[in-house]
């Protein structure tokens, strides 16, 4: 029988074991957090997201232009292929994510960390989605290195510091809520970080982006038409 | 009856064609030959049946019931990811209701790296991997005796036909002549995308020497130009 994608993935997509160190070194500073200083957990889960830039970042289209996903695309749907590619790319980071908030269930820390509340969820899958799509046309790491360099360049311009403030100064008005979204989309780090001061507005407009880009990447894998290249 | 059928088919990547409206059907119960020099446009078109490349024109018609498991497509050893291990691989294909192929061999796969087996390993894994998979009706191969050693060439050639018999059709590209003339029973010319107005239908009858030398003279007609006008795109009309 023909694999199902999900398997198909799973075999041609393992996760090269430099992701799986960066993952377990996380995960042991979200251990050494709970036992020092359970008050900074997030910065653990902050480096997840960080993380999920790059893991999350698979490629695509230079796979497909060698025929890597040939035995999957033919005679299949591509819109269910692509949401497993999704499903698969994400996987890593979703089990780097879940393990610490198991972690922190078991340690029993007093307060909830911000990322296990709706703004952790809305960070971790808006960097999820946005990862993905932006590789998609492109290759491995690919969304991460562009999403690093752009912090670094609002960083550097002072642009960065402007956007969190905008986010602090958040208050009922949309235009407001506006600007936060666009400190949250260019830096969604400050989600968790000012968890606090974020209302369900933000929260749920983060969220659509998040759904709205998954969607880019689902119609960018249905459109993809490229001839085979030889790899040589 | 016809399990593949393509009507005017054409694949444009930008200012180039690669493919020019083409006309063809495969039967059941026949493999089908596509013969043409490099770059004449035969991966395309394969591609184009295959659903992994839209067509610039044209249509393709699948006479099979369940096109999501009766259509196989293999485009040669290059395809496979080189990170994926050859044993998962054969794990992942395994199910086959056939013994002997992948499932048995499952576990004798080296556990390795696409990447650093030989080119001919590579290549018989793929196609077994494609053609010991369930009960396919139709196979897109592409290349298919690049890089197999006698043995593997003489196992392919055996498959294809036990694929024939059963009632599936096969379409098979190459430009190995001598290997298309051992298991074809028609024979068509792709040159610069366009496909060539006659067909040769091999003699069962006729030794593999005798249906080579007679598929490379009808080449060398197609290519040197003589050949008749195509009037309707028919296709299967003995040379």
């Amino acid at each position: 029988m023909k694999p199902t994608p999900l398997r198909f993935f799973a075999v041609v997509m393992r996760p090269p074991v430099v992701l799986i160190l960066s993952a377990l070194a996380i995960l042991g500073f979200g251990a050494f957090l709970l036992f020092n200083d359970p008050s900074g957990i997030d910065q653990a889960f902050a480096l997840v997201v960080i993380f999920q830039m790059f893991a999350a970042s698979t490629g695509f289209r230079d796979k497909l232009i060698r025929g890597h996903f040939d035995s999957i695309l033919v005679g299949g749907r591509r819109i269910s292929i692509a949401l497993t590619h999704w499903l698969v790319s994400i996987m890593p980071g979703l089990t780097a994510w879940l393990a610490l908030a198991a972690v922190c269930s078991l340690a029993g820390t007093a307060s909830r960390p911000a990322a296990l509340t709706a703004a952790g969820a809305a960070v971790f899958l808006y960097v999820s989605a946005v990862a993905w799509t932006v590789s998609l046309p492109l290759v491995r790491y690919a969304a991460g290195s562009l999403w690093i360099m752009t912090l670094v360049g609002l960083a550097a311009t002072h642009r960065l510091t402007q956007l969190r403030a905008a986010l602090l100064a958040v208050d009922g008005q949309w235009d407001g809520a506006m600007q936060a979204v666009v400190a949250v989309l260019a830096c969604p780090l400050f989600l968790l970080a000012d968890a606090k001061v974020v209302d369900g507005r933000i929260v749920g407009l983060v969220t659509v982006v998040a759904i709205g880009v998954v969607a880019v990447g689902v119609g960018l894998i249905n459109g993809f038409d490229a001839p085979l290249t030889d790899p040589s | 009856m016809w399990a593949a059928e393509v009507v005017h088919v054409s694949k444009r990547y930008g200012r180039r064609l690669a493919v020019d409206d083409v006309t063809l059907s495969a039967d059941a119960g026949e493999i089908l030959g596509i013969i043409g020099p490099n770059g004449a446009g035969k991966t395309t078109l394969l591609r184009v049946m295959a659903g992994l490349l839209s067509p610039t024109a044209g249509e393709i018609h699948m006479n099979v019931a369940d096109e999501l498991d009766s259509l196989r497509y293999f485009g040669g050893e290059r395809t496979l990811p080189p990170n994926a291990s050859a044993r998962r691989w054969g794990r992942l294909w395994s199910g086959s209701k056939r013994s002997g192929s992948l499932e048995t061999r499952g576990s004798s796969l080296p556990n390795v790296r696409f990447g650093i087996l030989s080119r001919g390993t590579r290549q018989r894994i793929g196609l077994e991997s494609v053609l010991d998979s369930g009960c396919p009706k139709l196979f897109l191969l592409d290349e298919p005796w690049e890089g197999l050693d006698p043995d593997a060439t003489r196992w392919l050639s055996d498959e294809l036909k036990d694929k024939r018999d059963s009632g599936a059709a096969v379409i098979v590209s190459s430009h190995r002549v001598h290997d298309l003339a051992a298991v074809c029973d028609r024979c068509v010319f792709l040159v610069s995308g366009r496909l060539a107005p006659s067909a040769v239908t091999c003699d069962a009858n006729a030794t593999a020497a005798s249906r080579a030398t007679e598929l490379f003279d009808a080449f060398d007609q197609v290519r040197a130009g003589r050949h008749e006008p195509r009037e309707d795109g028919a296709h299967g009309k003995p040379f």
